[in-house]
């Protein structure tokens, strides 16, 4: 609660001091429309549902549409980046206003602020939720007031207008089946999850898991929670080096977590062991990672379907029909995205530029 | 020694500080200290051989002190002969005349010092003048042509001080001037004084007659085996006082420490702070214990925590030593030497998980360190000190003051306020919770220092300490100051009547 | 006296030097008691490298606690200084590379410092709970690192920032020697001066050491002030051992750093404890997770040990005064 103040009080401070002349800067991101404008061009979907740039025109509806955006938290780069995307199709039709509010990781925040966007009458909810199935009643408002309402990332199990997502799971699938095929079966590997309990984490693991059933020659010695951060990787990992002398492979559910089990790595001497590192994330600096060999893996969980979300809420608005969505496990309909492959050594150059994120990686320990 | 709070008082004129003077190894003078301001009537009592004369002659350039200085007009000066004293600005008219009978009353008055005409004669028209007007100064009706010796020995006097003013001094001292004269001529010769405090001169006066001093002076300093016993603003004090002090008594616990009053140390005027007490006025001078009783909410505690800063008055003033201050926290309050001990000794005075050595020093730091170092054998010694000197009983200095008993507990905070070096002792109840055996000692402890010449105020709710250790009493009744009641008036009867009865 | 009481107060002498005692004590046999244990169960514990690694993963925390133990000593609380530490963090990140290290460091811990005297201000002055403060600081300062960096992480290349953090000096990891001078500093202010007497004072009794004299409301400025730069120079290892300036970094770090002040016997109440105490606390909690990471214990009985031991500690330290 306190934490949005505070935030909400910075942003504020921060709008106050900026100078008139300026283009004006979208919040959060800080980026102008200029910017995002040359950035939407690196989207990865932006084929999927396209509409022109220019105005919208909405049949029944005169002036501005406005669309709003619950967001889970914006605490990490990943959700900025969600959002970037998403400010970037808004950019390209004047005539949208994006109302934005921060989750803060917190579920019955989050569903007070989708209760704030009905009351401010918006005309879509976009909604990438905390926990699936405490926004139930969150969503059945929307769609009780017949506003259309588009969930993406995580799904919530109840009538929704469609749901935009990726599998962790399968994702997890994928970067565990490159582990043991560079592991050729065999071998002894640390696991460094994401925030434990969180659901990503648990389906990386379970993908993981999957994976693993077929090769019994590969052994986890130990589990580490990373929290998806860099900090707690390190003692983790410098630990881990410290009891086990062999190690073939980290798994890690975070770029950030391996790069502190990397920093680990050099710190302890142990850059000649050739550890492999395998990674989620997607970001560009991940890319660039795997490009120059720090990673050998790194699952491409994209946060580049906001955009595709809010194309998706102008098509329900304008009555028009979305290929391609098609019913599925829970209430409502799913849109099924072209599979983003696992980025490796192979195919990183393609994927470079499309990634998320605009920073750099962090140099390599081992190659200093 | 203590630095004295009048050092650069603008209006002192003579001052002699820490003046001794010993003759073939007797002990005369032993650190007097005296400061004679402008316009002033400072009267010297004391018995025979109490060290008037000494201290006379030692101003008047007659003898030299061993030890301290004498200034006048805040420059230092080595008063060697009377003529330095004459030159300082001093002029002493002895108790035996020293005019010469012959001789006219002018003549008398500028002798050595004739005035000249061109020719490098007397020019006695001058000298005329000036005489008829050194005599209407003095407003007195004196023949400058007769002869000394057929004058009255009022009139002698007059001539001598004529003489003495002539030299337009700064100071005049009168070594018993009223010794020769009767009742009518002291009346005349107080007329004279009056006139020549108000044109702004100094004025010293000796005098046996206490009634005299009480009439004439502005400020009294008592000597006594020549030492000053005590010092005081005349409108403070009654002959009791003077007597007390000038035999000095050995008091015991009962009777009245008359002898040790010092100047005024803590005046309170008229102070106020709205919701807690209104106009309450009182004095504590040196060596003096007066006693703050009421009932419980009268404002006792309230006038105590506003003189140490911790509430803001709305009218009224606080004089230290003379000086008007304004006090706004208790740490400025220790600074001008005002120590406080609480009446909630838990909630407001002990660190209860801090050594008792902590607690006992925490009031003054500063005093043991050093370019911001705490020097810890500076520290222990000092507690050690304290320890020893107020006979407080515990394991070492190291435990936690918790586990004290209650009347130790208050040794150590009455060790606490010592440690600031206050010249003046606020105690709130200060045996609230005390057994009896402490009591006692923490009784004796108050009279020790107030024998060594501090000021305390002391409130407190039982009628048995407020009758045995206070000279004065000030009884409030909400919020006022309902009676003052000299030691001699004070009876539980009359405390309660004052503390309770709508007046 | 007499011999009865003599004997009596002779006897509460004996409890008096015992209780001291075992304060002074009491933290320490507790780690030897857990690195003989920890030593037993890994023989990779007791071995030089991982001592050395233990040193340099506790520092971060142990200096946020070395100045966590200066505000809980005078009965207050810090919240803040994880998200202090997050603002010197993109700081110290933002500014290294382009600005250069002269720039960057008086700048980080600067902008801590003047966070702590802010809360300082707020505690002190306008008479807020410390909770409350610093608690309104914890959100504030998150937003702030958060708009700097755009929520964006910043990678560090400054070789001479990578040696600070990871680097050696006589054999003992930097940022462990940046702990030990924390500490050492820390503890002549609180022994041997004014300050840390009052410090202690107002921890106690704060009406007491008012009514002594005690500049109460300047003093706890300044120990808020010193958190704020403890969390700055906290901030300057964590972006030199990370290489990186990443907005989140140090959430939730108060409480490990509150932890390791009052396991390390310094009391929540005020007035009780040291840096010393703080010091050892901070490596039983940390030498804790070194061992359980070395057995291989799962993360989520890891919480249930800390939870524990924090508990536990406190019991102890509770009983025996």
């Amino acid at each position: 609660m306190l934490r949005r103040f505070g935030f909400a009080f910075a942003v504020a401070a921060l709008a106050a001091s900026t100078p008139a002349w300026a283009e004006d800067k979208q919040p959060v991101t800080q980026k102008t429309c200029t910017e995002l404008l040359s950035f939407y061009k690196s989207l990865p979907f932006t084929e999927v549902l396209p509409i022109a740039e220019g105005p919208v025109s909405v049949p029944g509806k005169s002036g501005d549409l406005t669309i709003g955006f619950s967001q889970t938290a914006f605490n990490h780069p990943w959700r900025v980046a969600m959002l970037a995307a998403l400010q970037a199709e808004t950019c390209r039709h004047p005539n949208i206003k994006l109302v934005v509010l921060d989750g803060n990781v917190d579920v019955a925040k989050q569903s007070n602020d989708v209760r704030d966007l009905l009351a401010r009458g918006v005309d879509a909810v976009l909604l990438s939720p905390v926990e699936s199935a405490a926004l139930v009643p969150a969503a059945r408002a929307v769609m009780a007031a017949n506003v259309p309402l588009i969930v993406m990332d995580r799904d919530v199990p109840t009538d929704k207008t469609l749901f935009i997502g990726q599998s962790n799971v399968t994702m997890g699938e994928g970067v565990a089946e490159k582990m043991a095929k560079d592991l050729g079966g065999q071998g002894n590997i640390v696991v460094i999850t994401g925030l434990k309990g969180s659901s990503p984490a648990v389906d990386r693991d379970q993908g993981m898991k999957n994976v693993l059933a077929k090769y019994p020659g590969i052994k986890v010695l130990a589990t580490g929670d990373g929290q998806w951060i860099r900090d707690p990787a390190v003692p983790i990992m410098e630990d881990f080096l410290t009891a086990y002398p062999k190690i073939d492979a980290v798994f890690s559910h975070a770029e950030e977590s391996s790069w502190g089990a990397q920093l680990a790595v050099a710190r302890a001497n142990r850059c000649k062991d050739g550890i492999r590192q395998y990674t989620f994330d997607g970001s560009n600096a991940g890319f660039k990672a795997v490009k120059a060999g720090a990673f050998q893996a790194d699952g491409n969980y994209t946060p580049f379907i906001a955009d595709i979300g809010l194309r998706a809420a102008l098509h329900k608005l304008m009555k028009k029909p979305i290929p391609g969505e098609a019913s599925y496990k829970f209430p409502g309909r799913q849109l099924v995205l072209p599979d983003s492959p696992t980025v490796v050594a192979g195919n990183a150059d393609q994927w470079i530029g499309r990634g998320w994120g605009d920073f750099e990686p962090t140099p390599d320990p081992c190659k200093k | 020694m203590r630095p004295t709070p009048d050092d650069d008082d603008p209006n002192v004129l003579l001052r002699a500080k820490g003046v001794g003077k010993s003759f073939v190894g007797n002990m005369v003078l032993s650190n007097v200290d005296l400061a004679v301001r402008v316009g002033e009537v400072h009267a010297i009592v004391g018995e025979n051989g109490a060290g008037k004369s000494t201290l006379i002659k030692i101003l008047g350039g007659v003898h030299q002190p061993d030890a301290g200085e004498v200034s006048v007009g805040g420059v230092p000066r080595r008063l060697r002969s009377p003529r330095d004293a004459l030159v300082a600005g001093i002029v002493v008219i002895h108790q035996e005349l020293s005019l010469a009978p012959d001789l006219s009353a002018e003549e008398n008055i500028f002798l050595g010092r004739f005035p000249c005409t061109v020719l490098g004669t007397v020019d006695r028209r001058a000298m005329r003048t000036r005489a008829a007007a050194l005599f209407d100064q003095l407003a007195v009706a004196i023949d400058p042509d007769r002869p000394v010796g057929t004058l009255s020995i009022a009139q002698q006097q007059m001539v001598e001080i004529a003489k003495a003013i002539s030299v337009e001094p700064r100071v005049l001292v009168l070594d018993e001037p009223t010794a020769v004269l009767d009742e009518q001529r002291v009346a005349t010769l107080f007329g004279t004084v009056q006139r020549l405090r108000s044109q702004g001169l100094g004025i010293v006066f000796i005098s046996h007659h206490l009634e005299e001093v009480l009439r004439i002076a502005d400020r009294v300093t008592v000597l006594r085996d020549g030492r000053v016993a005590g010092s005081a603003r005349v409108a403070e004090i009654d002959q009791d006082w003077l007597v007390g002090c000038m035999i000095g008594r050995d008091f015991p616990a009962h009777s009245p420490h008359l002898c040790r009053f010092g100047r005024s140390a803590l005046q309170v005027d008229g102070l106020t702070v709205p919701g807690e007490f209104t106009d309450v006025s009182l004095t504590v001078r040196e060596g003096e214990i007066v006693g703050l009783a009421g009932l419980v909410g009268a404002g006792r505690s309230e006038v105590a925590r506003a003189v140490v800063g911790l509430s803001r008055p709305s009218a009224g003033s606080i004089t230290l030593f003379g000086k008007p201050v304004t006090i706004r926290s208790p740490n400025a309050a220790a600074r001008l030497g005002i120590a406080y001990v609480t009446e909630d000794r838990k909630a407001q005075g002990l660190l209860p998980n801090r050594p008792v050595r902590e607690n006992a020093t925490i009031s003054n730091l500063r005093r043991f360190a050093k370019a911001g170092i705490l020097s810890l054998s500076a520290e222990a010694k000092h507690v050690r000190d304290l320890v020893k000197g107020l006979d407080v009983r515990l394991a070492g200095p190291g435990v936690e003051i918790r586990t004290l008993s209650g009347g130790n507990q208050q040794k150590v905070l009455i060790g606490r306020a010592l440690t600031v070096g206050p010249r003046i002792l606020i105690l709130d109840e200060p045996t609230r919770g005390v057994d009896i055996g402490a009591k006692q000692e923490i009784y004796r402890l108050i009279e020790r220092l107030v024998s060594e010449g501090m000021a305390v105020l002391l409130i407190s709710s039982e009628m048995e300490e407020i009758l045995r250790l206070p000279d004065r009493v000030v009884v409030l009744r909400r919020g006022r100051v309902a009676a003052t009641l000299a030691r001699a008036e004070a009876t539980e009867r009359t405390i309660m009547k004052a503390a309770a009865l709508a007046a | 006296m007499p011999p009865d009481a003599l004997t009596a107060s002779r006897s509460r002498r004996h409890i008096a030097t015992l209780t001291r005692g075992w304060q002074r004590v009491g933290v320490l046999a507790a780690l030897v008691l857990l690195v003989i244990m920890a030593s037993l169960l890994s023989p990779r514990f007791f071995t030089v490298p991982n001592l050395l690694n233990v040193l340099r993963q506790v520092s971060i925390v142990g200096v946020l606690a070395t100045g966590m133990t200066f505000v809980i000593l005078t009965r207050g609380i810090d919240l803040s200084v994880g998200s202090l530490l997050g603002v010197a963090v993109v700081l110290f990140a933002g500014s290294m590379d382009s600005r250069g290290t002269a720039v960057a460091l008086p700048l980080g811990l600067g902008a801590a410092a003047l966070a702590g005297l802010v809360n300082g201000i707020g505690i002190a002055y306008a008479g807020l709970p410390a909770f409350i403060m610093t608690l309104g600081m914890l959100s504030f300062a998150r937003g702030l690192a958060f708009i700097y960096t755009g929520g964006t992480p910043i990678p560090i290349l400054n070789e001479d920032f990578y040696v600070l953090g990871n680097g050696y000096l006589l054999g003992v990891p930097i940022p462990a020697l940046v702990l030990l001078v924390a500490l050492i500093v820390s503890g002549f202010l609180l022994g041997l001066t004014p300050f840390g007497r009052s410090v202690y004072a107002i921890g106690s009794n704060e009406e007491a050491a008012r009514l002594s004299g005690v500049p109460v409301r300047l003093y706890k400025t300044i120990v808020y002030a010193i958190s704020g730069l403890m969390s700055g120079l906290a901030g300057l290892l964590y972006t030199s051992q990370l290489s990186i300036g990443t907005p989140i970094a140090g959430q939730g770090y108060e409480l490990d750093a509150i932890a390791a002040v009052v396991v390390g016997g310094t009391s929540l109440f005020g007035g009780k404890g040291s840096v010393a105490g703080t010091f050892l606390g901070t490596l039983i909690i940390g030498v804790l997770a070194n061992i359980l990471n070395l057995t291989g214990v799962d993360p989520f009985v890891q919480q249930l040990f800390k939870g524990a031991l924090i508990v536990v500690a406190v019991f102890i330290m509770s009983r025996r005064t």
